[in-house]
């Protein structure tokens, strides 16, 4: 009997305590196999050596046994992966021959019945367990279907078979769907789950029974201690070399020696900076620019700064990796926002290529935690490769410079982000080791309270996981186990455990319950979620007026101004009317994401302001009419008197009084000739002889006739069909134009004088096409501000005569913040492939207006990305809106109506995200 | 008279034979003629058959080669195929040369830098690219012609529109004038000198000439030279629709390409 193993103890105990094989029983004995790794089969011989023991008369020993060594059961019973690591497997009945070695002392006259009743209840046992083992074995053929439970097979766990991992029975299973577990929680008093303080989320639902949490033997949230004599020496180098930076300021930055010790105090303080208290690290940080600011050659910037980028570049394997490439782009950081440097230093550190996190801090704060935010990967790609004591220190490493450029929210945020990283490894979660330690110390470091700032961000990371079909149910179950078992958060239940094969319903119930608990903070602290709902709806109003077409968005100029009335007898719109209309509606679209986007930021006086414009454009014109700039132009005068001056001319034949007769013009008052006169003005000033009159032609054009449409008109079509040039000519052109044109021997003098002369021409007039111009710019001054309103620069942008620029800019931001982003399932895809596409759509973008579609392509495509980041559970809507905007752009008939067809998908992709961050969406 | 008649039909019997020789030259030439088109055609198609999709690089090569001994339409047509397959089944190594070589193939101008574009775009280090524009002499000759017309000078614009570098410009741009570039052709054969009235007629006229001889100008002038013609769509991972191809029917059978068997 003294090789009795522990396992075959408990599997008594489990039976004596159930009473007898029952459904309690079966249950518990199958979590035992499992705890203890024990294969069907094995479990299947110990029944079976029961069995023999019983028919032997021996288990009445045994019993009385176990009952007196009861407390001894332990949980640290040999795991075993094959069954034939316990001694009952070894040797089919092992358990019977343990048996048989101690000598029975049942007296039989006492024992007859009980042992009657014992042997007929193991017979049961056996077939029962043999009907168990079916059940196992159909459920692990099962599994091997699911492929949810594929990809949670870890590439970490241990090979072959075993209960733990592939036999659990459904009945059985830790799943809160499974009755009998949940009947007897107490069955495995070490893993039961503490009585759930009750909360008004978490009481409101009580349907889902609580989850049995993961039993791991000491709650996983092991903390390493950065701790060594060479970390305190690094720390006193540190400090010496913060003086050595003191001296070194002083001294000439072109000599090799200073710069080499530079880069070596560089290297000391990198080591161990955030060990540092914030004066000195501060101090260390302007005497290093100091030192670089005094610079002036690109080779001595390049010797200091190359070390720096080797240790960006170089993977955060050990301490001081992480904390020099920390220190390293923190620094970069902070001379890249230096404004006294030399442009060729500039240009040396510019090559870095490096980007900073948003939020608050300075500049060495924000480049370091991008640089600490990108090792996320790579650190936790790093697990289980090593020893568990490189894995925490890393970590601890980690965390530490973390804590020093962040805090608040934007810390919350790191946190997430890196239990995000850790979560998508394959790793066991649910199994003692490494892996469980680390997720534990991340959860601890994560601000639990309902009340606390980073609650809201905590619901939007529960909800990507839940809904994330691709992250295993087992990683969940673990993560939520951990949160409970450590106690980080009062409000987490049983309820909101993940069981270990959760469908999709149950994730939800258990998000519910999370959302429901953290519920009240996440609206108080979600900026987004302050929105108005009134206002959202009059946003959402005005957007659906707007993208049923353009007329609804108002007319486009001034009623009744001249030429804005449609063509007379046009039997279909030309290029330019409907140039004209699509640039109204894209304009009006850009507007109206604009006032989005000013509600989204929580600017709502302004969206407020902004709605009202909007709503007020049906009596508003866009234009005041179809001049240049969009204005309005007076309708000119007849002149009175045509002919007399070319008759004039006609008569006399001295030039003097030829010059008279054309100087007598300029007391017109009119700006303009009738059309002989016109006509004979501008041959006058083209190819009047002598000189003189040439002269005075020109001059009279100039100074009297320089807005007139007729004298514009002659000057085109005479210049148009007559020949030659000279610097008298070019230089009147210049003067009426405005335009600089090139020598009047130069091949392309001819096209561009006649180009000057045509814009002049068309300048006096107003056209369709003015009003394409006119719109294009206001369209740039609202991307402008759309651009502002995400924390861009839009000064350039503001004056822009088209809104590609401002457009590209935000694109390029977003893209910047979609690269911070840990994306499980990016959409509308990776970052890599999204750009691709852009570079490909800007390769094929010929001419300004299909570039301004590539923005607006690029710009859509980064906000879908954030959009699905931020809020998975959008991805059908998002994935709605994208489809919409490919199939309507796919059938644009012309450039503007395609760039339209972009934009209001944006805006439908706003009407989205505003909906959801109000409460109204899905 | 019976020598002359038997005279006579000797020499009918020597033309009807010279005739039947002559003929049966003519058809055995045709024969070997279509014999070796035949024979060229079932080469063809041998080497098209034994084209894998595992093998892009084989769909290249061939391409150009049909390339260069091409035709007729249909084995210009054959290459473009190649060149698109190529291209679709192995977008990162063969798109941009794929898509060069459709353009070499290219019926039209505008076709032509749809496709050379579509290479860059292709390309692995695709950058985008401000284009620099040349003002042909042509457009300076439609401003002249269109300066005629306004003006009413009928000889002067017939002269003009007779040049074919300006008849291509008319055809371009035939959607800015009533009734089309035929249309226009029609008016200055029937110009007779009455100037052009219409103001917004004028006007459009003069927008399109001013982007045709300049360079830049704005949203406005580029609409006018491009006619407003929408970006191409063009996934770079997925180029096959834009290089007219579908890249899950890559086998040759029967004549055509099917999806592999």
């Amino acid at each position: 009997m003294s090789s009795l193993t522990e396992f075959d103890r408990e599997v008594l105990s489990v039976l004596m305590s159930s009473g007898g094989w029952n459904a309690s029983a079966r249950s518990r004995l199958a979590q035992l196999a499992k705890r203890y790794g024990v294969s069907a089969a094995g479990l299947s011989r110990v029944a079976a050596g029961l069995a023999d023991a019983a028919r032997d008369g021996r288990l009445q020993a045994q019993m009385a046994g176990q009952l007196r060594t009861d407390g001894r059961t332990g949980r640290q019973g040999r795991r075993a992966g094959t069954s034939d690591a316990l001694p009952l497997g070894s040797a089919p009945g092992a358990m019977t021959a343990s048996v048989v070695a101690v000598p029975s002392s049942a007296g039989i006259s006492r024992g007859d019945a009980i042992l009657l009743g014992i042997v007929a209840g193991l017979l049961l046992l056996s077939i029962a367990l043999t009907v168990t083992l079916g059940l196992m074995v159909w459920t692990a053929i099962d599994q091997r279907r699911d492929p949810m439970r594929d990809r949670a097979a870890p590439t970490a766990a241990p090979d072959g078979p075993s209960l733990a991992r592939d036999g659990a029975p459904i009945g059985s299973g830790f799943n809160g769907a499974s009755a009998s577990a949940t009947a007897t929680p107490g069955a495995t008093a070490p893993s039961l789950p503490r009585p759930a303080p009750t909360t008004p989320g978490a009481g409101a639902s009580a349907a889902r029974p609580p989850t049995v949490p993961v039993s791991y033997p000491k709650v996983p949230t092991f903390r390493a201690t950065l701790a060594s004599l060479d970390l305190d020496q690094a720390l006193a180098n540190a400090r010496s070399a913060a003086f050595a930076l003191e001296t070194l300021v002083a001294e000439a930055p072109d000599d090799r020696s200073t710069i080499r010790a530079w880069i070596g105090a560089q290297e000391s303080v990198g080591r161990t900076w955030p060990r540092l208290d914030a004066v000195t690290r501060r101090a260390i940080l302007e005497r290093s620019v100091a030192f670089v600011r005094r610079i002036e050659d690109a080779e001595f910037a390049e010797a200091c700064i190359e070390p720096l980028r080797a240790a960006i570049a170089a993977p955060p394997d050990s301490v001081g990796a992480i904390w020099r490439g920390a220190w390293s782009a923190g620094l970069i950081g902070s001379l890249l926002s230096e404004p006294g440097l030399a442009p060729e230093v500039v240009a040396v550190i510019a090559r870095s290529r490096l980007a900073p996190a948003d939020g608050s801090g300075d500049a060495f704060d924000r480049f370091a935690a991008a640089w600490l935010d990108q090792q996320c990967g790579p650190i936790t790609a790093l697990v289980q490769k090593g020893s568990p004591q490189e894995d925490f220190d890393r970590f601890e490493a980690w965390l530490e410079a973390q804590s020093r450029v962040r805090s608040g929210d934007e810390a919350q945020g790191a946190w997430l982000r890196a239990i995000d990283a850790l979560l998508q490894r394959p790793l066991r979660f649910d199994l003692p080791g490494t892996a469980p330690d680390l997720l534990g110390r991340m959860l601890a470091q994560l601000d639990w309270s309902a009340a606390g700032t980073g609650s809201g961000a905590l619901a939007k990371r529960f909800e990507q996981w839940m809904n994330d079909s691709a992250m295993p149910s087992p990683r969940l179950w673990a993560l939520g186990s951990i949160v409970q078992q450590a106690g980080l958060a009062p409000w987490f239940t049983g309820r909101m455990i993940v069981g270990e094969r959760a469908t999709t319903a149950e994730r939800g119930e258990a998000l519910a319950q999370i959302v429901s608990a953290l519920g009240p903070t996440t609206v108080e602290m979600d900026a987004f979620a302050r929105l108005p709902r009134e206002m959202v709806a009059r946003w959402d109003r005005l957007a659906s007026l707007v993208m049923t077409g353009g007329e609804s968005a108002g007319p486009v100029v001034v009623p009744g101004a001249a030429g804005a009335a449609p063509r007379a007898g046009a039997a279909a719109p030309s290029l330019s009317d409907s140039a004209l209309r699509d640039a109204a509606l894209l304009l009006r679209l850009i507007e109206v994401e604009t006032a989005g986007a000013m509600l989204r930021a929580g600017r709502s006086t302004d969206a407020s302001q902004r709605l009202a414009e909007l709503e007020s454009a049906a009596s508003k014109p866009l234009l005041a009419g179809l001049g240049p700039g969009g204005r309005s132009l007076p309708i000119p005068a007849e002149p009175s008197g045509d002919g007399l001056m070319a008759r004039r001319l006609d008569e006399v034949k001295v030039a003097a009084e030829r010059v008279d007769a054309i100087r007598r013009r300029r007391t017109e008052s009119a700006p303009d000739l009738g059309p002989i006169d016109a006509a004979r003005l501008v041959r006058e000033a083209y190819a009047g002889e002598p000189n003189a009159v040439r002269l005075t032609a020109q001059g009279v054009i100039v100074d009297s006739f320089a807005s007139g449409r007729r004298v514009a008109q002659e000057l085109v079509d005479q210049f148009a069909l007559s020949g030659g040039g000279d610097p008298a000519l070019a230089r009147f052109v210049e003067r009426l134009t405005g335009e600089r044109l090139p020598p009047h021997t130069h091949p392309t003098f001819r096209a561009t004088a006649l180009a000057a002369l045509l814009r002049h021409r068309l300048r006096l007039a107003e056209h369709a096409w003015h009003g394409v111009d006119a719109l294009t710019a206001r369209s740039a001054l609202s991307a402008a501000e759309r651009l502002d309103i995400e924390g861009g620069s839009s000064e350039a942008y503001r004056d822009a005569a088209e809104p590609t620029a401002a457009i590209e800019s935000l694109a390029d931001l977003l893209r910047a913040r979609a690269g911070s982003r840990i994306a499980s399932q990016p959409f509308p895809d990776s970052l890599d492939r999204l750009d691709r596409r852009n570079d490909a759509r800007r390769a094929l973008a010929d001419d300004a207006p299909q570039r301004l579609v590539a923005a607006l392509w690029h710009a859509f495509e980064m906000e879908l990305y954030l959009a699905a980041a931020d809020r998975p559970l959008m991805r059908p809507s998002l994935a709605k809106v994208l489809d919409e905007a490919q199939q309507e752009a796919s059938i644009a008939r012309s450039v503007l109506e395609q760039a339209g067809a972009v934009q209001r998908a944006r805006v439908r992709l706003m009407g989205t995200r505003l909906a959801h961050d109000s409460g109204g969406g899905a | 008279m019976s020598r002359v008649l038997a005279g006579r039909g000797a020499v009918d019997a020597r033309s009807a034979r010279r005739l039947a020789v002559r003929a049966a030259a003519c058809a055995i030439l045709a024969s070997a003629v279509f014999a070796a088109a035949a024979s060229q055609s079932r080469d063809l198609d041998a080497r098209l058959e034994v084209l894998s999709p595992s093998n892009p690089e084989a769909y290249l090569l061939l391409a150009e080669e049909i390339q260069a001994m091409a035709r007729t339409d249909e084995e210009r047509q054959r290459a473009r195929e190649l060149y698109g397959l190529a291209g679709a089944l192995d977008p990162q190594r063969f798109g941009a040369s794929a898509a060069l070589g459709q353009a070499s193939l290219a019926d039209t101008a505008a076709q032509r830098g749809r496709l050379v574009r579509l290479a860059v775009a292709l390309s692995q280090d695709a950058v985008p690219r401000q284009t620099v524009r040349e003002v042909p002499q042509a457009a300076m000759r439609f401003a002249q012609l269109l300066a005629a017309y306004r003006r009413g000078d009928g000889v002067r614009a017939r002269e003009l529109i007779a040049r074919p570098e300006v008849q291509a410009l008319v055809d371009a741009n035939g959607a800015a004038f009533e009734g089309g570039a035929a249309g226009f052709r029609n008016a200055v054969a029937a110009l007779r000198d009455k100037p052009l009235e219409q103001e917004a007629r004028r006007m459009e006229w003069m927008f399109m000439e001013q982007a045709l001889l300049a360079t830049g100008g704005g949203m406005a002038s580029d609409l006018l030279r491009s006619g407003g013609e929408p970006l191409a769509a063009c996934d770079p991972l997925d180029p096959g629709p834009e290089l007219g191809v579908d890249a899950a029917k890559a086998t040759w059978r029967g004549g055509r390409w099917v999806e592999a068997p």
